[in-house]
């Protein structure tokens, strides 16, 4: 589904690594965690996947298509959420639904599904005519969750989804994501909150200063040295 | 007070990004240019600025000796006006800077005194000002120093004046604005104060122009009608408005007159600014406060029934083009940058034309009609309607207003080339408007044929799109896209002037060769299919050149 090969992007003319040399593959059908302390690289990594950030080398591919040279038919196959929403303010969260539905071009009948059955159960029906500036974070969290899925991608990025989302509506995004890659789809998101993590993902990559420094299914990460629990895993491979 | 210089230091620093010259100076060098290059705009624009006011401070000084008049005028005339200026225009700064921007409800959680954080605003607010203030003021006390062969006192108090000049209007501004908005409901009522407060603006802008265009017409034939009209000015506004008067005479009054008229102005400025922070203590916060809390608004409609009008089908350029106008007609200050030069240029030629006398009007369309006069009138309405199209920074915006939001743009899967089609339409559908109205004026007055109007129309249009097509280059070559507050995206944007620039260069090589062909006394329709050619030639690589950037920016812009 989603190949990173070799893709490295520093900043201030190379002093800053922000991403070193990165290798992932993630498979259909998983839930893939980025794990990493504040500034290792996950935003960085997910703004390059998604086209906001130009890789210095390297190639990004989504189903095969390269997000650089092939990029429009790369990004309809993502569905990205960024860890901060901004987004059209002005706008009603029905007319930035129904715009987004247009960019990616979804037929009427889906457009019109999809949207319902979102707002429905993240509970913004009530809210969809007001306009976004009205909302909470968590209502912008959830509009903009609904606008990057209304067009059914089959790759999730979702960087830091769960931040501002209260209890129901987070148990809910994970439902989702589990049901999405069970139908052979994935996603990639970052997390700090390592249970999530643990219960959620089928596979981890953890960064620390752009480096990946491990990969694997929770279990594997687990047959190391002291290594219980992922937390003990997470502070000992970054604390090093 | 330690607390408030520290305020005030960062508040610059953020305002003026000069910790991001700074960072591009240490750490990011290939793109110092960006700065410098928005250093140099500055420089030209507040040059040409210097300049056009320094030939007026020149010539009124030449003017005042030679017809006897008090030479100070000069420096009453400098100082009233700029200060009229900042008590009006100042209001939009202040309304935004103290009450919309973003870093409010940050500063509000800070353990510091509500009058510290109001006055590192203010004096902010003074410092951008002084943009605007040092032109109009610095050139007649320059000139009138020199003039009058002044000492090294006078240039002591000049500096000292020049550098007060803002505290009194924008301190009366301010009061006025913080005390109104602990009675209004800011959050609810804000679209509404932008949009009132800006046309109240304008409207006296425009009364100030008719006014000033009347009083000339009444007479002003000489030398000395001009010194009396501005005898005038300075006894009746200046009576209304004493600080003018205080600085004048503090400047040219000898000895200890002189020096009580200037330490009365010191002395109410500090006065003044010291009153405004201890109003602003007790009620600024509560202002803000009181917007913060949720009004019960009633909602649209329901979502059944929202659902079946706003679900609807478009092709992903409509959808763009209509997201555009959307977000400019709901955030005032885009919509006031947009229209308000539609607005302004006609009004302004209705004035203008009003404020002749009835004989002159008669006159004019007299002259205007007659056969031989009907190219110029043709090309004189042809220079009005792609003057107005160009009023207006709506495609020299047009990426920067997206701001933060402009990731939406980077992720959906639309060619930048259709993304930058939709704001030249979006930008040339509001050319038009201005476009047409200019229209409807030489129609009504001078009565152009429909054939010709649709010719000057058509060719207008063309002559907009170029425009736009130039300031969205401009744009897309450098959007400002990080601010917090859409009144920095359209008016400290930078962008808008490059814009004014190039267009004017487009229309000034336009107008010569346009009058190479009147000269040359080629026949009408030759001088419109030759201007069509121009445009034309003009317009194709301006097309090709903004695809190539569009495709070029879209990609490397990295937010």
């Amino acid at each position: 589904m989603l190949i990173i090969k070799d893709v490295s992007k520093s900043y201030n003319k190379g002093a800053v690594k922000a991403v070193d040399g990165l290798n992932l593959h993630v498979r259909n059908g998983e839930i893939f965690g980025f794990l990493g302390p504040n500034g290792a690289g996950k935003t960085t990594t997910i703004k390059m996947i998604v086209g906001l950030l130009n890789q210095d080398s390297g190639s990004i591919t989504i189903k095969g298509f390269d997000n650089r040279k092939q990029s429009l038919e790369a990004k309809k196959r993502i569905g990205y959420v960024p860890d901060n929403p901004d987004i059209y303010d002005k706008l009603t969260g029905l007319e930035y639904l129904n715009f987004m539905a247009d960019v990616y071009e979804v037929p009427l009948k889906e457009r019109r599904e999809r949207i319902d059955y979102y707002l429905d159960i993240f509970d913004l029906k009530k809210a969809a005519t007001d306009i976004i500036k009205s909302y909470s974070h968590g209502m912008k969290q959830k509009i903009v969750l609904t606008g990057a899925l209304v067009h059914d991608p089959e790759l999730w990025i979702l960087d830091e989804p769960l931040v501002g989302l209260d209890p129901k509506s987070a148990h809910i995004l994970k439902d989702l994501m589990r049901k999405h890659c069970d139908k052979g789809n994935s996603v990639f998101f970052s997390t700090h909150v390592l249970e999530v993590a643990e219960r959620l993902c089928d596979r981890i990559g953890i960064i620390n200063r752009g480096k990946l420094i491990a990969i694997g299914m929770v279990d594997e990460l687990k047959k190391g040295e002291n290594a219980e629990t992922l937390e003990n895993i997470f502070l000992e491979l970054t604390e090093k | 007070m330690k607390m408030l210089l520290r305020l005030i230091r960062t508040e610059l620093r953020v305002a003026f990004g000069i910790s991001v010259i700074k960072y591009r100076f240490t750490k990011e060098r290939k793109k110092l240019w960006e700065p410098i290059l928005t250093l140099l705009g500055a420089l030209i624009g507040i040059g040409s600025m210097m300049i056009l006011f320094s030939i007026f401070a020149i010539s009124s000084f030449y003017i005042f000796k030679k017809s006897g008049q008090p030479v100070e005028t000069l420096l009453a005339v400098s100082f009233l006006a700029s200060q009229f200026f900042l008590l009006f225009f100042g209001i939009f700064h202040i309304l935004s800077a103290f009450y919309f921007s973003k870093d409010m409800d940050f500063l509000i959680s800070l353990p510091v005194k509500p009058y510290q954080v109001m006055g590192s605003k203010f004096v902010t607010i003074i410092v951008n000002e002084y943009i605007m203030s040092i032109p109009m003021v610095l050139p007649s006390v320059v000139v009138y120093g020199i003039g009058m062969g002044e000492g090294i006192m006078y240039w002591l108090k000049a500096l000292i004046s020049i550098l007060l000049v803002p505290v009194i209007p924008l301190a009366i501004s301010s009061l006025i604005v913080i005390v109104l908005m602990r009675f209004v409901n800011i959050k609810k009522s804000k679209d509404l104060i932008v949009v009132v407060a800006s046309f109240l603006s304008m409207a006296i802008g425009i009364g100030v122009n008719f006014y000033v265009q009347k009083m000339m017409n009444g007479g002003m034939e000489d030398y000395y009608d001009m010194g009396q009209i501005q005898d005038w000015v300075i006894k009746n506004v200046g009576s209304k408005f004493p600080p003018s008067i205080w600085v004048t005479y503090g400047l040219s009054k000898p000895g200890m007159e002189g020096w009580g008229y200037f330490l009365l102005f010191v002395l109410i400025s500090v006065l003044l600014f010291t009153f405004l922070l201890w109003v602003g203590n007790r009620v600024f916060y509560k202002g803000i406060l009181s917007g913060n809390e949720r009004s019960g608004k009633k909602r649209l409609a329901s979502f059944e029934t929202a659902s079946d009008k706003y679900i609807k089908v478009s092709s992903p350029l409509t959808a763009l083009f209509w997201k555009e106008w959307k977000l400019l007609l709901r955030t005032p200050v885009f919509m006031i940058n947009g229209l308000s030069g539609m607005i302004i240029m006609p009004v302004m030629t209705l004035i203008s034309i009003l404020g002749q006398s009835q004989e002159s009007i008669g006159n004019f369309i007299k002259v205007a009609r007659e056969p031989r006069n009907d190219i110029y009138v043709s090309l004189v309405g042809f220079g009005l309607m792609v003057l107005a199209a160009s009023l207006n920074m709506v495609s020299s915006t047009a990426v920067s207003r997206e701001g933060y939001t402009f990731w939406i743009s980077k992720m959906i899967p639309v060619s930048p080339r259709k993304q930058i089609i939709s704001k030249l339409l979006h930008g040339m559908a509001i050319s038009t408007m201005g476009i047409l109205v200019i229209g409807a004026f030489v129609v009504g007055l001078i009565g152009v044929s429909v054939l010709k109007l649709l010719v000057l129309i058509f060719l207008s249009s063309l002559a907009s799109m170029t425009i736009a097509i130039l300031d969205l280059i401009i744009d897309i070559f450098r959007p400002k896209l990080d601010w917090t507050n859409p009144h920095e995206a359209v008016k400290t944007n930078l962008n808008g002037l490059f814009g004014i620039i190039v267009s004017m260069g487009y229309m000034f090589f336009m107008t010569v060769f346009a009058s190479a062909m009147v000269l040359f006394r080629m026949p009408q329709t030759v001088i419109f299919l030759g201007i069509f050619i121009f445009e034309v030639v003009v317009l194709l690589p301006c097309i090709i050149v903004l695809f190539k950037v569009a495709e070029n920016r879209y990609k490397n812009i990295e937010i």
